[in-house]
């Protein structure tokens, strides 16, 4: 069994205009994982603007909410990928549906998985917990 | 007995063709001449004779003229099959015709001839046609006279080509009135270049010309300018001159230059060598049926456009709609779990309410988009000035609280849905006082477009009309000039809600009322720098 106290916390980065989905989302990591870290920005434009200026202190993983004013999920992960100290860092998409279209298109640009937003708490906890298993730790 | 049977055997054999079978089977007894085995040797002969002739012959015998024909003569002449053996005195349409020379020649024992005419019916048509009758009377060697031998023959050989020549006229000038007379195709004849020889009422009818407007001039005069320049009218004739026909559909144009969808066929005449002697063209008016399928083709085509708009807008609405929803039933949980701490009761319940209100106003301005009608029939003259001082009355409040200013020239009256333009100027003025952070400064201009100016904005407008290009410019945040077409999308928001309150659905209503109009719709800003809308109304 993997405990927090035995590695260094994780630091995850979540793209989301919505403030409730924020809360949602932090409640969720703290129910698989109370140490990982997060960090919350409101648009696209912001997060490029936090993650192109801190190149040292980069996080583990990212999620990024689809559909956003101005700058939106897909336009936030093309930007990511361009950028060399994040092109591999594993990338969720995070959206209230999933057109089939749009989450081919994510996973062309690199996105390694699309989260659907369940109404559950516990359901999404599994699933970032999954997330992280697979392409974060590297445990799955 | 017997030899009288021996006799009739013989007589079988010497009778031929139809009317020797006639008269074979024939019943002679109680007739004047007698049965057939009592007729005397010269009798006997005489029908030999007769019957044998290739040429309308015919005896009659006795006093009273016992007629016996043959083949050809039953055939020109119709006989009645009763006529055979009857009193020749009796059968009153050959005695009116023949009976005094028939008489004469019997009476004075000397062959004659007689020109008749005679009415016949030959194949459906009755006529008058000439003939010449000889008549030799049979004398027996005591002198006396047994009966009269007549042949007929018709007059020269002239009447005959004559008759047929005038078969061949009569059948011409059907034929030529059966082209005339047809109404509802253009039949008409070119000679080798194209040059019109005759016209027919259809083609008056179809393409407005008389006959003497046409005949002689070429028939490239029916195709469009366009067509005339691409050679169309050389390209079908070549076409049916090598392959024996050319069809075409397109518009060609009547005389009074109004253009009709022809549906056409020009076939190639050839003499008894294979020239090429002329071209016979046959064009059929389908103006109607290419019209039908104009408006279905368009019909299809929007309906298609409409379900592809239908299906896109089920997507995002039901992904919109979903948000509040699932937001609801999260915080519920997250509640179920808090229940114990006061302060998290309160503040997940707000939450769940005000997801909630969001989910009724997301649902009400849906029905409102998807309500909005397309009637044609609702445009009417609508004063915009009437309008706007409605708006500016339903925002009073705002107006007031915000110390906004609206200044605005003089509008024109368009042609539109005044519930419809009433919610654009709404939800313009609407946005203008909303993304104004203080004192809101909203200046409404109007301009007139001349015919042919809308095509620079739009290319699909209707060019011969009249535009009014209204201008709604504020002084609010304004937007990244890149976000112009995106934000007529619906759900489309370019601030987040906690800044700005707002379903995403208020502009792509103003784009749905626009194209409802036929109008434009676009915007011009710079962040920080206030917007500009510009809507284009064609003009009353």
């Amino acid at each position: 069994m993997t405990t927090s106290a035995q590695r260094i916390p994780e630091r995850c980065f979540l793209i989301d205009d919505d403030l409730d989905d924020q809360e949602i989302f932090f409640m969720a990591l703290q129910q698989f994982d109370e140490a990982i870290q997060c960090d919350f920005a409101n648009d696209g434009a912001k997060a490029i603007e936090i993650l192109k200026a801190d190149t040292l202190n980069v996080p583990d993983c990212i999620f990024i909410d689809m559909n956003m004013p101005r700058m939106d999920g897909i336009d936030c992960l093309e930007q990511i990928k361009k950028m060399d100290h994040l092109r591999d860092i594993p990338v969720c998409m995070f959206s209230t549906s999933a057109d089939p279209n749009l989450v081919a298109r994510t996973k062309v640009l690199g996105a390694v998985n699309f989260i659907v937003k369940p109404a559950d708490i516990s359901v999404l906890s599994e699933m970032i917990g999954q997330f992280f298993k697979l392409n974060v730790r590297g445990d799955g | 007995m017997d030899k009288k049977n021996v006799n009739f055997a013989g007589l079988q054999d010497m009778f031929s063709g139809e009317t020797g079978k006639q008269i074979l089977s024939k019943d002679w007894r109680g007739n004047s001449i007698g049965e057939m085995q009592a007729w005397p040797e010269s009798l006997v002969s005489f029908v030999r004779l007769c019957l044998n002739a290739q040429i309308p012959a015919i005896l009659w015998w006795g006093q009273e003229f016992v007629q016996i024909y043959n083949d050809a003569f039953r055939k020109v002449f119709h006989v009645h099959p009763e006529s055979m053996g009857s009193k020749g005195k009796e059968d009153l349409r050959m005695w009116h015709k023949l009976g005094d020379s028939l008489q004469r020649a019997f009476d004075n024992g000397k062959a004659a001839d007689v020109k008749r005419k005679i009415v016949l019916n030959f194949e459906g048509v009755t006529e008058e046609r000439e003939f010449i009758f000889y008549h030799t009377p049979i004398v027996a060697p005591s002198g006396a006279v047994e009966g009269v031998f007549t042949i007929a023959s018709e007059t020269g050989f002239e009447t005959g080509s004559r008759r047929q020549s005038a078969a061949l006229e009569l059948s011409e000038q059907r034929y030529f009135k059966m082209t005339e007379e047809v109404q509802d195709y253009a039949i008409i004849l070119l000679d080798k270049d194209g040059t019109i020889l005759n016209w027919n009422k259809g083609a008056q009818k179809i393409k407005g010309y008389k006959d003497e407007d046409i005949i002689g001039k070429n028939f490239s005069i029916f195709y469009l300018e366009e067509d005339r320049r691409n050679k169309l009218p050389e390209e079908l004739i070549n076409r049916a001159e090598q392959e024996g026909r050319a069809m075409h559909e397109g518009w060609r144009k009547r005389k009074d230059g109004t253009r009709f969808w022809g549906s056409i066929v020009i076939t190639a005449l050839h003499d008894r060598v294979g020239n090429i002697i002329g071209f016979s063209k046959v064009t059929r008016d389908l103006t109607e049926r290419k019209l039908a399928e104009d408006t279905m083709r368009q019909h299809t085509a929007e309906l298609e456009m409409k379900n592809k708009q239908l299906e896109q807008f089920a997507y995002i609405a039901s992904h919109d709609l979903q948000e509040p929803l699932r937001k609801i039933q999260t915080f519920v949980q997250v509640l179920e779990r808090k229940l114990g701490d006061p302060e998290a009761r309160q503040k997940y319940f707000d939450k769940i309410n005000s997801s909630a209100r969001r989910m009724t106003d997301l649902i009400q301005s849906v029905l409102n988009y998807s309500r909005l009608s397309q009637n044609e029939d609702e445009l009417v003259p609508t004063d915009l000035n009437v309008i706007l001082e409605n708006v500016k009355a339903d925002y009073e409040l705002q107006i007031e609280e915000k110390n906004a200013v609206i200044n605005s020239d003089a509008l024109p009256i368009v042609k539109g849905e005044p519930l419809q333009l009433h919610q654009l100027f709404a939800n313009l003025i609407g946005n203008s006082l909303k993304f104004s952070k203080t004192n809101p400064q909203i200046t409404i201009s109007s301009k007139t477009l001349q015919t042919g100016e809308i095509q620079k904005i739009n290319p699909s407008l209707d060019n011969t009309r009249r535009y009014a290009r209204l201008s709604f410019q504020d002084n609010g945040i304004g937007f990244e000039q890149q976000y112009a077409e995106k934000i007529f999308t619906i759900f489309q928001r370019l601030n987040s809600r906690e800044e700005y309150s707002g379903t995403g659905i208020g502009l792509a209503l103003c784009k749905r009322i626009i194209d409802h109009h036929h109008g434009h719709i676009d915007a011009v800003s710079a962040l920080g720098q206030g917007a500009t809308f510009l809507v284009y109304l064609p003009l009353e």
